[in-house]
């Protein structure tokens, strides 16, 4: 399915070792989760549970965000991560609210150096985005996706965390 | 003046089996004139066609339309996924075939 939407490389919390015919980045919420042969990144759905080793913040709900927290504890390691799917809810208001706190999230990211990670949050098939869906997105947040595209390359083989065992 | 036929694209869609292509049709009306409006529909002159797999809807709208539909798609309330695209239907029915195969592999 990810083949067909044109997707190189899946986020997953857990998976099964039958499906290591495609490429994996483990989600993983503690450094104790076994991971296996899969790179992980350390994730955090709490800004003031953000350490060293976390890799991506997970904002869940944009309408929440404390800029002030958010500003004091990110750092350019970081990658601050939105899901898609958490718009699905929402109002056309409430929708229009939260792109335009993805784009503050964005313009955060650029002047703070920490990466901006777009995320269709999918827990079944019918939730999964293309690649032309997500630049789609990209394009109507005003952001360049073959920019963030390679930002994204940079910043996934920039992270140290992202280990093999 | 010459008159130029708009360019067209069509999108196959993956959805829950539990909606009919009527009810598709009108919630991605419904969702992106919330967000684009009703002139926005007008020219984005979307068009639903017959396809021969299940839990598949074939939406056609103007080209000058495709990211705003796209992005409609991706924020549905109800989880859809627009899984392939072309530019005819026959080259569209053709890759859903294709990727049918792929899928059944």
């Amino acid at each position: 399915m990810a083949k067909s939407l044109n997707i190189d490389a899946l986020g997953v919390e857990c998976f099964r070792p039958e499906h290591t015919h495609f490429d994996l980045i483990l989600r993983v919420k503690n450094k104790a989760q076994p991971h296996g042969i899969f790179p992980k990144l350390m994730v955090s759905e709490d800004i003031l549970k953000i350490n060293s080793d976390t890799d991506i913040l997970t904002i869940l709900d944009l309408a929440k965000i404390d800029h002030s927290q958010l500003k004091k504890k990110i750092n350019p390691k970081i990658g601050i991560e939105v899901f898609i799917s958490s718009a699905r809810t929402l109002s056309g208001k409430d929708l229009a609210k939260w792109m335009s706190e993805a784009i503050y999230l964005y313009r955060l990211s650029k002047s703070s150096g920490c990466q901006f990670i777009l995320s269709s949050g999918a827990k079944s098939i019918f939730e999964m985005i293309s690649a032309r869906t997500f630049e789609s997105i990209l394009s109507i947040l005003g952001i360049a996706p073959n920019a963030y595209w390679k930002d994204l390359s940079n910043w996934l083989a920039s992270k140290d965390s992202m280990r093999s065992i | 003046m010459l008159r130029r036929r708009s360019k067209r694209r069509y999108l196959a869609i993956l959805y829950e089996l539990d909606l009919s292509h009527a009810e598709i049709r009108r919630k991605v009306e419904q969702r992106f004139t919330e967000l684009f409006g009703n002139i926005a529909i007008q020219f984005a002159y979307l068009k639903s066609y017959s396809s021969k797999y299940q839990g598949i809807f074939i939406l056609g709208c103007d080209l000058e339309y495709l990211e705003q539909i796209l992005f409609t798609i991706a924020v549905l309330h109800q989880p859809m996924a627009a899984i392939a695209m072309s530019g005819t239907l026959r080259r569209l029915r053709k890759g859903l075939e294709e990727l049918n195969h792929g899928l059944n592999a």
